[in-house]
């Protein structure tokens, strides 16, 4: 009786190999996104990515809580649970509602002005997977507080929120995770329309502009009362 | 042996009368209560004597009726003897004889079946009894047959004794007053094993942690003049879902003793546990992940220990117009669940987003022509108002004001607003639009 022919073993090529996976190195495959819900930006950056830091900057009345709001009702409307971190304490419930957000899928977090509490909160919000949006309000803190965060705070929340569902929201008046962020939005904002009736304020027409990944567009959008 | 006791003098002493006979003690109705009294022999005697000392219970209860008793074989006999028969009942096993003499209606028989039984000439629960089992099967069907085995005295049944409900408790006194947590947390552990594994016997799990640690006594040289200065340190933990998982009880109690720890040492250390029914949990394979409850309530302990107990939760919306209508709620752990109507309901319109300034920011301002033309050193770019809003006016939180929407030259939009509760012009930006 003959033997069965034992099939052959692929010849391995190492040298069409290349060195990063030799070493066990793996190139990032592109994030998840969740929309933004704004239909300007989404089409523009197609949302926020997942398991990184996006850093929204601005001066006071660009839009940076409007476009938080969107994000954070985007994720409610999917029964994604949210943490937000609000470290001057000015976040608005009952407009957060009306922009479409589900409060009891939002853990919220009032820090009353420091910096170190809301930075502890956030490190353990990150530690604690599961959420789909972990977003950190520096809005109206000033600018001497937050330069005291050393940098390797933001690196250690890069890592931390690196293989989770979650987007990491940092908002602020200037950049704070620089490098560390994946995507960031500088807002604008362009026109105010004010009426004599109720709304008071009609309407303010906002740009969000992304410096990281650098983009020529610009999404322009309407936020009504 | 049964022993059945109907008074309807005294229905609610009846069970305590009863618990010094047996602690088995079912509760048949209002008055009428049955108990074992197999094992009474070697104590009281035999049926005699213990029918004479349960009347002899009965008397010392003053009761203003004589009360029926019956000893029985089983527990439906006992009940029908001490309720239609007066006086003392007892009936040995097999003798019916007493039962026989009963009418008809001394069974709760339904109407058709007593119709049937009239038209037939059964008086007596002893012409019921001489019926051919076969034959009522037969034309009556089992309901009577049933009545038959009674009037028979055949019926026996396990009892339904009244269950004393139980109490999830442990306390104990310390040798030595202990002022560091460590160790007291160490005897909460142990407790809180010893509940769990009731509970877990129970098919229960733990709703609220009740935590006593009673203090050291001041000594009376030095107690000064504070009334609740020696009160037991008490903690109530009403948990978000219910658990008897030990590490994580054990783990927020740590927090909580941690953001409150007692004034002076401990001399003793109670815990109880309010019970409840266990969670269950359905996962959905299209539901997206959400924080494991026990995690994510040990990282909102940790962080209610850091910020403050009232500054972190899940906002609520309050049913009013008033600002600020909101309150902070414990965080809910329901699974989740897609709200399909919501995302229907709310379309892709992006509305503005408010701040607050928490309080608000008392400012000066300059009003020409009605309008507010300069906030503290900021000249008013544009103006909208006034819009006037109150409410409130019965109560405290009452609130009545003109509220503008103000830009600033700092080039930022603000809501300002002047209060109009009190004479004085007190403005103030309410927060700003973002």
């Amino acid at each position: 009786m003959s033997a069965l022919p034992v099939p052959l073993a692929p010849k391995r090529d190492l040298q069409s190999l290349r060195s990063a996976d030799l070493l066990g190195w793996r190139s990032p495959s592109a994030p998840d996104l969740l929309p933004t819900g704004i239909p300007a930006a989404d089409a523009l950056l197609g949302g926020c990515p997942r398991g990184r830091i996006t850093e929204i900057t601005g001066p006071p009345s660009s839009g940076r809580t409007t476009v938080l709001h969107s994000v954070l009702a985007t994720a409610s409307r999917s029964a994604e649970t949210c943490a937000l971190v609000d470290a001057s304490d000015s976040f608005d419930p009952i407009s957060a509602a009306r922009a479409g957000l589900d409060c009891k899928r939002l853990h919220w977090v009032r820090c009353g002005g420091s910096v170190e509490h809301a930075m502890r909160a956030a490190d353990l919000l990150l530690a604690s997977a599961g959420f789909g949006v972990i977003a950190l309000d520096f809005c109206d803190l000033p600018a001497s507080a937050l330069r005291r965060i050393p940098q390797a705070f933001w690196f250690r929340f890069r890592r931390a929120v690196e293989d989770t569902p979650a987007v990491f929201l940092v908002l602020a008046h200037a950049a704070q995770a620089r490098s560390c962020a994946a995507l960031s939005l500088d807002m604008k904002r362009r026109r105010a329309e004010f009426s004599g009736g109720f709304p008071v304020l009609r309407s303010i027409d906002y740009e969000a502009i992304s410096r990281k990944p650098v983009r020529a567009d610009v999404a322009s959008f309407r936020a009504i009362a | 042996m049964f022993a059945c006791i109907y008074c309807i003098d005294q229905p609610d002493g009846l069970a305590r009368i009863a618990n010094q006979f047996s602690p088995w003690v079912e509760i048949v109705s209002p008055g009428t209560v049955v108990f074992p009294v197999d094992g009474l022999r070697k104590l009281i005697g035999g049926p005699h004597q213990i029918a004479s000392s349960i009347g002899k219970a009965l008397f010392d209860a003053k009761l203003r009726r004589p009360p029926g008793i019956a000893i029985a074989p089983t527990p439906d006999t006992a009940i029908l003897a001490a309720r239609h028969l007066p006086g003392v009942t007892i009936l040995a096993p097999g003798e019916t004889s007493a039962l026989g003499e009963l009418p008809i209606e001394s069974l709760p028989v339904g109407d058709e079946l007593y119709d049937t039984l009239s038209r037939w000439g059964i008086r007596s629960l002893g012409d019921l009894a001489r019926l051919p089992e076969t034959g009522i099967a037969e034309r009556l069907g089992a309901e009577a047959l049933r009545w038959r085995a009674l009037a028979l005295g055949r019926i026996d049944r396990p009892l339904k004794p009244l269950a004393e409900p139980t109490r999830y408790e442990r306390r104990t006194e310390l040798d030595h007053p202990l002022d560091q947590l460590e160790p007291i947390l160490f005897l909460l552990s142990r407790f809180l094993n010893e509940l769990c594994d009731e509970l877990k016997a129970q098919s229960l799990a733990a709703g609220v942690l009740l935590v006593t640690l009673e203090i050291e006594k001041l000594p009376s040289s030095s107690v000064k003049p504070v009334p609740l200065s020696n009160q037991p340190h008490v903690r109530t933990l009403r948990l978000p879902f219910p658990t008897r998982d030990v590490k994580f009880l054990l783990k927020l109690l740590q927090h909580d003793l941690e953001a409150h720890p007692p004034t002076r040492a401990i001399t003793a250390v109670g815990l109880k546990i309010d019970c409840s029914a266990p969670r269950l949990l359905q996962g959905g394979l299209f539901v997206p992940q959400s924080p494991e409850p026990e995690k994510l309530e040990l990282t909102l302990g940790k962080i209610r220990g850091l910020v403050g107990q009232e500054k972190a939760g899940t906002p609520e919306l309050l049913d009013t117009w008033r600002p600020e209508g909101w309150r902070l709620t414990s965080s809910d752990h329901a699974a989740p669940k897609r709200d399909r109507k919501t995302a229907l309901e709310t379309g892709l319109t992006t509305k503005l987003a408010f701040r607050m300034f928490r309080p608000p920011r008392k400012v000066r301002v300059l009003v020409e022509a009605g309008m507010p033309r300069r906030v503290n050193s900021e000249r008013v770019l544009e103006v909208a108002g006034p819009w006037r809003t109150s409410g409130d006016w019965w109560g405290e939180m009452m609130w009545d004001r003109d509220e503008w929407d103000v830009a600033l030259s700092d080039l930022a939009l603000y809501r300002l607003f002047l209060d109009r509760r009190t004479s004085s012009d007190d403005w103030f930006l309410e927060g700003s639009y973002d």
